[in-house]
């Protein structure tokens, strides 16, 4: 196992740790964050145990392409819950990204092949979730500091990344048929990942600490 | 490989200038927001003054017509059948005459100092001296300084001031078992300082003002916070045995 994987693993599994602390005084959108974080654990750790079976891996991700959406848009829906017009753009999206989850597998890439297409796509819709919650920040201050609100550092965590996966996942394919060398957009990669799971850490942390202070 | 690296620097720079830029726009945002809330906080308590203190005088009207209609009316009613007796058969009949006319006049006295018609047209000044001359036949010595000239202020303030001295009377001959009370009042342009004393029995004032202000005997804490938000301050310096100081500023 590589340091960097080591790192990730390590922060993946403090962040459901902490999470496991405050489970009972975090709101429901965090409880799902924590759920989300451990399916991404389930992930990682089970990509890197497959092949030892001789199996492929990529269907696992495929897997949980699926299954991250609909945890991820429910987290969000929580954060916009007041909104109207956010709860039917998730139906929107929520539609267009299953139709083409199937549309990939059948005609451009079968399970067996990395999905970079169905990656790329959920960037898209994630990208315009968080730019919506953004944008409701702005119209809708609060009183809280901004640094106290654990959706905000979900929110900037997952900028990172999901922009980051989408310029690099809408090359891809093209990196791939000519060969470039790759290291560099993996390194980006495992770098926002890092980024996100520690602005989920702290996120966890800041609602954990806000809900202690109110009880008390 | 270069090129890929700068642009991958370029882009992670250019997405923490977008959270650096976000987390100054939404410090505005919010500051604009809390001075938004802030004012209509203000608006609102104030209003909602208004509104305690037109209850309160429509309430004092009532009362004062009743004292005065009903019960001043009875009482002049026992006076004349008092007076109708004759006074050889009754040694403390002529006692009694001259209790009855005392307590006419004091319902009268009351009647008046509840009404609010009576402080507009005299002054809050008048309708205060009328109510230490009361309080002065009860055997309770009052001093009464004034250290400027009157000036009219507008009606709801001088209300405003009388119910506030009024109260604040009340309370030392409710509470404070006082048989000296000091009330000087000074007047510049700017405001009025109102500074009542007596050498009652004083009280704990910490431990008075900590009681929950939703449950009976916070009259004081009342005062306070209605002067606080008519922008004024009531400030109470007491200790048990030692009498009692309250001083009222209003801003004029």
């Amino acid at each position: 196992m590589s340091d960097k994987s080591k790192i990730l693993y390590l922060l993946l599994f403090l962040g459901i740790a902490v999470g496991v602390f405050y489970y009972r005084k975090l709101n429901s959108a965090f409880k799902y964050l924590i759920i989300l974080l451990i399916c991404v654990l389930i992930t990682e750790v089970g990509s890197k145990i497959i092949p030892h079976y001789g199996f492929n891996k990529n269907p696992l991700y495929i897997l949980f392409s699926i299954l991250h959406y609909p945890i991820f848009s429910y987290i969000y829906y929580q954060f916009l819950s007041k909104k109207k017009d956010f709860k039917i753009h998730l139906l929107v999206t929520a539609f267009l990204y299953y139709f083409f989850v199937v549309l990939n597998i059948i005609y451009l890439q079968p399970v067996t092949i990395f999905p970079s297409n169905i990656i790329l796509v959920e960037s898209v819709f994630i990208l315009s979730q968080i730019l919506y919650l953004f944008y409701d920040m702005l119209h809708h201050p609060i009183q809280k500091p901004l640094t106290q609100q654990g959706m905000f550092w979900v929110n900037s965590g997952s900028l990172f990344f999901y922009s980051s996966t989408f310029i690099i996942f809408g090359f891809f394919n093209y990196f791939k048929k000519y060969q470039f060398e790759m290291n560099w957009a993996y390194f980006i990669l495992w770098l926002t990942n890092i980024i996100m799971y520690s602005c989920y850490l702290i996120a966890i942390i800041v609602e954990g600490k806000n809900k202690t202070k109110e009880i008390f | 490989m270069l090129i890929f690296v700068i642009c991958g620097i370029l882009f992670l720079s250019l997405l923490s200038g977008f959270i650096v830029y976000f987390i100054v726009f939404y410090r505005q945002k919010q500051a604009n927001f809390l001075q938004e809330k802030k004012l209509a906080e203000s608006i609102y308590q104030q209003e909602l003054l208004k509104a305690l203190n037109e209850i309160k005088e429509t309430t004092l009207q009532y009362v004062a017509s009743e004292l005065h209609d009903n019960i001043g009316q009875m009482a002049s009613v026992v006076k004349m059948n008092l007076m109708l007796l004759p006074t050889s058969n009754h040694p403390n009949l002529e006692l009694s005459i001259e209790m009855m006319g005392n307590i006419l006049q004091e319902i009268k006295t009351l009647s008046k100092g509840l009404k609010s018609e009576f402080i507009e047209e005299k002054g809050w000044i008048k309708a205060l001296e009328i109510d230490v001359e009361r309080i002065n036949k009860l055997g309770i010595q009052i001093e009464f300084n004034i250290e400027s000239e009157y000036q009219n202020l507008a009606a709801d303030k001088e209300i405003f001031l009388y119910r506030l001295c009024q109260e604040t009377l009340h309370n030392i001959l409710q509470h404070a078992v006082a048989r000296n009370i000091r009330i000087n009042i000074k007047e510049s342009k700017k405001e009025i300082e109102i500074q009542i004393e007596d050498n009652g029995k004083g009280f704990d004032v910490n431990a008075y003002l900590e009681k929950d202000i939703t449950k009976k005997g916070n009259g004081l804490q009342s005062m306070i916070k209605r002067c606080k938000i008519a922008g004024g301050n009531y400030t109470i310096e007491s200790k048990v045995g030692m009498g009692t100081s309250i001083q009222i500023k209003l801003a004029l």
